[in-house]
């Protein structure tokens, strides 16, 4: 009785090694940058800031 | 301008206080909360003019009470699909401008219902200022300005759940996740099933590639007037194992909030466990002179910086400016260009994603 819940257990253990190990290899490959991440100025920002009437 | 902050000693509630304490245009503020040896603390630390409120959020007379002593009521409390109908509805009938940091669809929609006794008490309500809606709300607002005209509104959300590993975000966290999200599909309104079509969304560095879903969020409440043919919100964890178990305890019936709290404390330290830091990304696809154009505009920070920058900000602005009373979004309330030029000086920038040159 005790073998087989040994058994069981120690199968339930390996099942949730393996997901998460599956997962590593499935997400191991992100894509490359899609591009360039580039800060908005503050002048480029206030361009456009006057005449809205909003605070 | 007297402030309430509601939930003041929560991470947010606390970072908030502290900002409006900061502000000359603030002379009393009031921190409110159901833990008098933290009030009595928090007031202590931030000066003066900072006085402790008690409040118990249950108790309804209690809180317009605590409203009336307010000109603008700010509410960090959560989560906002139990808090936020009451905290709002209080404010109005207290005659004090609201806002908050509500990212919840229902929440949102029960808030507009209260627009006519908004305008009738000449006090403006806006139901979530905080990263979204709030930051992304002004990002939207700036990407349409580029563009004659604006079809499509994505807008992702990448969160670190270390970042703000609290009681009441991962109540949230869990309640979104359940919730089907509202989208706006082939220019109708639609929910869609929660937790579904996983997609990988490159984010502002440090963060980058993360898998989101689709998520249940309330920006469809406020580009209804706008004739879009889609809008959806889609979300993720930076800790990929935190995110697995979240999206698993979607469907398991019998975990409780408390107990997905408790693998989440784990999952979010396995690895790999990915940048400790938030991000959102706003794509707005439209056209320019004829050109199917698509603008992608991206914050990154710390959450709890990306909620009470806005949040503060917006509390300040509507104490001090004239706004049109009623139910209102961020982008109708606030100027977009000048409110993101402001948290830039509090030091949430901006950034644009542009092609690699070849």
């Amino acid at each position: 009785m005790l073998a087989k819940l040994l058994r069981l257990l120690t199968a339930a253990l390996l099942g949730v090694v393996g997901l998460w190990f599956g997962r590593q290899v499935a997400h191991s490959k992100t894509p490359p940058p899609q591009g360039r991440w580039r800060e908005i100025p503050e002048s480029e920002l206030l361009g456009g800031a006057a005449g809205s009437g909003k605070s | 301008m007297r402030v309430l902050v509601i939930g003041g000693t929560g991470a947010t509630g606390r970072r908030t206080s502290a900002e409006l304490a900061r502000s000359n245009e603030v002379t009393e503020l009031l921190v409110g909360g159901r833990d008098p040896e933290v009030i009595e603390r928090l007031t202590s630390l931030l000066g003066d003019k900072v006085h402790p409120a008690m409040i118990d959020t249950a108790d309804r007379a209690e809180l317009i009470a605590a409203c009336r002593r307010a000109q603008v009521v700010v509410s960090c409390a959560g989560p906002a699909h139990e808090m936020e109908e009451t905290a709002a509805a209080a404010a109005v009938e207290a005659g004090a401008s609201y806002v908050s940091l509500c990212d919840d669809y229902d929440a949102g929609a029960a808030v507009a219902e209260l627009d006519r006794r908004a305008q009738q008490a000449g006090v403006v309500v806006i139901s979530g200022c905080g990263l979204a809606p709030g930051i992304t709300s002004m990002l939207a607002q700036l990407a349409q300005d580029e563009l004659d005209e604006v079809d499509e509104i994505l807008i992702s959300l990448a969160l670190s759940y270390g970042d703000l590993p609290t009681p009441a975000h991962t109540g949230h966290l869990v309640h979104a996740m359940s919730s089907p999200p509202a989208v706006i599909s082939d220019g109708k309104a639609a929910r869609h099933e929660a937790g579904t079509s996983p997609q990988l969304i490159y984010f502002p560095e440090p963060v980058g590639w993360v898998e989101t879903v689709a998520w249940a969020h309330p920006e469809v409440h406020n580009f209804h007037a706008a004739p879009l043919r889609a809008l959806s919100v889609r979300c993720g964890l930076t800790e990929r194992a935190a995110m697995d178990a979240l999206r698993a305890a979607r469907s398991a019936p019998l975990s409780s909030t408390s107990f997905i709290r408790r693998t989440l404390d784990v999952a979010h330290t396995l690895p790999p466990r990915g940048p400790q830091w938030s991000a959102a990304r706003v794509d707005v696809v439209g056209t320019r002179r004829g050109r199917t154009v698509t603008v992608s505009l991206g914050v990154v920070d710390h959450l709890v910086n990306l909620a009470s920058a806005p949040l503060a900000l917006a509390a300040q602005r509507l104490g001090s400016g004239s706004h049109e009373p009623g139910v209102k979004s961020p982008a109708e309330a606030f100027d977009a260009r000048s409110f993101l030029v402001a948290l830039g000086r509090r030091g949430t920038r901006v950034a644009r994603l542009e092609p690699v040159p070849i």
